[in-house]
């Protein structure tokens, strides 16, 4: 009974991350690729991920904050980010990243400005999300479930 | 199980591959991926697993051109655009003037025509967008030969 409330509210709340866009089939993807021998791959991957964006936007607001600003060394670390966000699906931090390197592009300072509390606010939204579901994910194993995962196709 | 027209399963077992669920052995083809985020090269790491190739990784272009300069040799070069000190368009074009021939998949997460067009001329086989997924990477290694029937 228990489990099963569990894995519903886990069912319900991964659906809703996909629906509000927090995540894409990339995400789905990287849960396919786990089993017994990486039974924490998503989460691992997913924590790479978070010091990698944290590194990255600590490099953003620096060269930023610069009397001159280098656009292509910002173009560059939004790149990165870019990439390893839609290496994990995290769909809304991926687009925030597009709308930047247009801005890098233009050498529009007041829009990478706002793009950059704009990434980090969606960096920020979707750990606590992801920290929400490997959550829920530990309480339905150790009540002895199985989390569900979502088809692929 | 169905929710919002997504469907769910559970997973109990590993995952199995069918004809590529082979354990890595001898005669295991050789991959040289060239990427600089980690994340990337984790996933991918992981993604080969288990299509029995051996998976080397370069960090930038140059330590790609590096390592054929040395002697190594690949099956299939996956090449990703944008990276420091060299990027995939250089390092596929110096690659090509060491007389390699090894087929070389160009990756991008832009999937820009001019992409496409300055790595097709710098020497690769084929551009792919990324991120890469495990039914992609399957129909490359199928198509460069790299599969075991």
């Amino acid at each position: 009974m228990e489990v099963s409330r569990l894995q519903r509210r886990y069912i319900d709340f991964i659906s809703a991350l996909f629906h509000e866009g927090f995540l894409d089939s990339q995400f789905t993807e990287l849960q396919h690729l786990q089993d017994e021998s990486n039974p924490d791959f998503v989460s691992e991957v997913a924590s790479l991920f978070f010091e990698d964006s944290e590194r990255l936007l600590n490099e953003l607001s620096r060269t930023l904050d610069q009397q001159t600003v280098d656009f292509k060394k910002i173009d560059a670390h939004v790149h990165q980010l870019k990439g390893s966000s839609a290496s994990i699906g995290a769909q809304r931090v991926k687009n925030v990243c597009l709308t930047f390197r247009s801005c890098c592009d233009e050498n529009n300072l007041e829009g990478c400005l706002g793009c950059l509390q704009q990434v980090k606010q969606e960096c920020y939204l979707v750990k606590n999300k992801l920290d929400a579901l490997f959550r829920l994910e530990q309480q339905i194993l150790a009540t002895g479930g199985v989390v569900p995962i979502m088809s692929k196709d | 199980m169905a929710l919002g027209g997504a469907r769910f399963r559970y997973i109990i077992s590993s995952n199995t591959l069918g004809r590529f669920g082979l354990a890595m052995g001898e005669g295991a083809k050789r991959i040289l991926l060239v990427e600089d985020t980690e994340v990337n090269r984790v996933v991918v790491r992981r993604l080969v697993r288990e299509l029995n190739v051996s998976l080397e990784e370069a960090e930038n272009g140059q330590a790609a051109v590096d390592l054929i300069r040395g002697g190594r040799t690949y099956d299939l070069i996956l090449m990703d655009k944008e990276m420091p000190v060299v990027d995939g368009h250089e390092a596929t074009r110096q690659i090509r003037s060491l007389g390699v021939t090894t087929p070389i998949v160009a990756l991008s997460g832009d999937s820009l025509e001019s992409d496409r067009d300055l790595f097709l001329q710098a020497g690769a086989d084929e551009f792919q967008p990324k991120p890469l997924t495990r039914d992609k990477l399957i129909n490359i290694f199928s198509r460069y030969g790299l599969d075991y029937d």
